[in-house]
């Protein structure tokens, strides 16, 4: 079959690779009919995740049809059309029964390889370096899914596929920023990043009860998409000072709830920090930068909270802790625990509460996925997520 | 005496050092030597000038050191801890701990500009006249090397006495993993499924409740550690390492309990082959099957 395959730093190419197999009794094996790029593989392709291996499959979210299971499998069938969370989790360990599922014990095989780059092993997903799993990913026509029972969901017929596939990531981890950061009716919440992940996180704040969100970005197109979709303010980071900018609009207090959606490659400071982090982060004396949860701890109120979404790797440097501790601030992260969420997206896009397939400003076969991620990287033609069709 | 070794001092910081007159009662350095144990020897006696008007006095100064600083460096921010304290609060601060900056703060701002600026700013300066502080220059010296080799005895010791860094690495621990399940289903050895049971008498097993809600504390620990060769062999080879091998069992025989099997990566099956190979030999061999 073919698969898009990291073959270096910045070197993607569309290659063959062996069909997959059913390795265990619970896998299934799922005929890919759409994945999408993320922001979190631009940090696969330019370099800083560690333990990638040339000829790796990257992409992690994705849905499509069924066509194989093994004899554990028992509550999917050959032909479902489902979408699939791009993390893996057992469904039985302590953490996947307390909806922990990214923090999963018995998904990872290649622990000791994790507890060597990270201290500890987190669950597998699909695509994302042998650290966390080393299993392939979804930029092909067919993936092996583990524990398919558990990480699988039939896509209701009303909802299309388009609006499934960022079930599978951009929406569930965009709806635990929400959740876990603690939204309440009433709050006023800022997010930072109006990639994919930021506008699901934008939107599920509105429909957890917020008052106001107020999305912060640098580029026109998405801002603008996130003005049209979501109706929330926003704020153009390149145009103005975002701390006076925000205090400003809340009275002084500061956003209630901050979101971090942007991760370890944020661009753009006012006060020099995006050099002096971007030349640590060369010199690998740094891993990433961490521009935007610096600037959520500053702006936020006194007694709020930051949640982290965005993908860090390791250790950064004048992080505001002392901002942090003095504010009674709650400071939060995590990969996305996305089977807590994806029944219940699944019904609000049934219902047409949640959109999400606006996100997908480009679709493409499969064949053309490097072009794909050349403009999705750099945002060429307003481009905010791409859709490939793998059987195109 | 003190107030030449004051004068010398001062003039120091001044002018470049020369050498020692050789034909002199006394070199530079030993006269400094003689005159800190006579002080220090006065002071032991109880035959020290009372040191509270020298603390009084370095008070005094430094509440007036950010004002001075100011002084001596217009257009420029004071930083640092005398810089952004307050007059007040550095006033309170005892002697002994103000009295060092005030009086050479300004002699040393003054070496560090070059050019025509430095001696100007050389030639505004007032010394202080007194020497507001509770220990000379000399005593500080004595006791900055005396506490240098206490310092350096101490390291030493603890350098000398830690365990190196393989004994603490090899210390034969238990090796732990919580299932989620009940302890009553692992109530004994035979409940526990293959990948433990296959270890043999190689390892100890201990089993109990985990707190809350947590499951079962699961724990492996090898009745033997392997020897020097061995442990040479095992920092070549981490994969052939049997504490490894038991942390691999442990997993492995939690994943059955939890999910009926063990997930199974999409790396070569050859290597992982070769490791359960050497999982398989390891075992056999301490549980005296082989």
């Amino acid at each position: 079959m073919k698969a898009l395959c990291w073959e270096g730093v910045n070197r993607l190419s569309v290659e063959r690779v062996p069909d997959p197999q059913i390795l265990n009794d619970q896998d299934a094996i799922v005929k890919v009919t759409l994945t999408t790029t993320c922001g979190s593989d631009l940090h696969l392709i330019n370099g800083y995740i560690p333990t990638m291996q040339a000829g790796d499959v990257i992409g992690h979210e994705f849905m499509g049809e069924i066509v194989d299971i093994g004899r554990g499998v028992r509550r999917r069938k050959v032909g479902e059309r489902v979408v699939v969370c791009s993390f893996i989790g057992c469904g039985r360990c302590w953490y996947c029964t307390h909806d922990l599922w990214s923090l999963c014990d018995n998904t990872n095989p290649n622990w000791e390889l994790a507890q060597d780059t990270l201290g500890f092993e987190t669950g597998g997903v699909y695509g994302y370096s042998h650290a966390m799993g080393g299993f392939k990913g979804s930029h092909s026509e067919y993936i092996r899914v583990p524990f398919a029972d558990f990480g699988t969901f039939p896509v209701p017929d009303g909802v299309s596929d388009l609006d499934a596939l960022y079930a599978s990531d951009a929406a569930p981890t965009g709806w635990m920023g929400a959740h876990m950061g603690g939204v309440k009716p009433g709050d006023v919440v800022a997010v930072w990043g109006a990639g994919g992940v930021g506008q699901m996180a934008a939107r599920a704040a509105q429909l957890l009860g917020a008052e106001r969100v107020i999305v912060i970005d640098r580029l026109p197109e998405r801002l603008a998409m996130a003005e049209r979709y979501m109706d929330v303010e926003t704020i153009d980071f390149s145009q103005t000072d975002v701390r006076a900018d925000l205090h400003e609009r809340t009275g002084g207090r500061g956003p209630d709830v901050c979101i971090e959606a942007v991760g370890m490659e944020a661009t753009g400071a006012p006060d020099g920090q995006y050099a002096y982090d971007r030349v640590k982060q060369q010199l690998h004396m740094q891993q990433d930068r961490p521009i935007a949860v610096r600037e959520a701890i500053q702006v936020c109120a006194k007694g709020g909270s930051v949640f982290v979404l965005g993908v860090f790797g390791g250790m950064v440097d004048r992080f505001p802790l002392g901002i942090l501790m003095n504010k009674g601030l709650v400071l939060a992260g995590a990969q996305q625990h996305g089977h807590r969420y994806i029944p219940m997206l699944l019904k609000r896009m049934a219902s047409g509460e949640l959109s999400a397939s606006q996100l997908a400003t480009h679709e493409m076969s499969l064949d053309d996925a490097p072009h794909g991620y050349d403009m999705f990287k750099h945002k060429k033609d307003g481009c905010v997520r791409v859709a490939f069709r793998p059987h195109d | 005496m003190q107030q030449q070794i004051r004068g010398w001092r001062f003039a120091a910081e001044r002018i470049p050092r020369r050498r020692v007159m050789r034909d002199g009662p006394l070199a530079h350095s030993a006269r400094t030597l003689v005159s800190a144990c006579q002080e220090l020897g006065d002071r032991a006696r109880g035959m020290s000038a009372p040191t509270h008007g020298r603390m009084s006095a370095a008070q005094a100064m430094a509440a007036r050191m950010p004002a001075r600083v100011a002084e001596y460096m217009p257009g420029r921010t004071p930083t640092g801890m005398m810089g952004r304290m307050p007059a007040r609060m550095a006033a309170r601060m005892p002697g002994q701990m103000m009295g060092r900056r005030p009086t050479r703060m300004p002699a040393r701002m003054a070496r560090r500009m070059s050019g025509r600026m430095a001696g100007r700013m050389t030639g505004r300066m007032t010394m202080p006249t007194a020497m507001p502080t509770g220990m000379t220059s000399n005593m500080k010296r004595v006791a900055g090397g005396l506490g240098l080799l206490a310092a350096g005895m101490g390291v030493a010791r603890w350098a000398i006495n830690r365990p190196s860094a393989r004994e603490r690495e090899l210390k034969n621990r238990w090796i732990m993993v919580t299932v989620n399940c009940s302890p009553q289903r692992l109530a004994s050895r035979a409940d526990l499924p293959e990948p433990i049971t296959r270890l043999g008498d190689a390892v100890d097993i201990k089993i109990a409740p985990a707190p809350g809600d947590r499951g079962t504390e699961l724990g492996a620990r090898l009745r033997d550690l392997p020897r020097t060769k061995v442990a040479g062999m095992v920092t070549r080879h981490p994969e052939e390492d049997p504490r490894r091998m038991v942390e691999q069992a442990l997993r492995d025989a939690k994943a059955i309990i939890e999910t009926g099997e063990v997930l199974r990566g999409e790396w070569p099956a050859a290597a992982q082959a070769a490791q359960a190979g050497k999982l398989l030999e390891f075992a056999g061999r301490r549980g005296g099957r082989q």
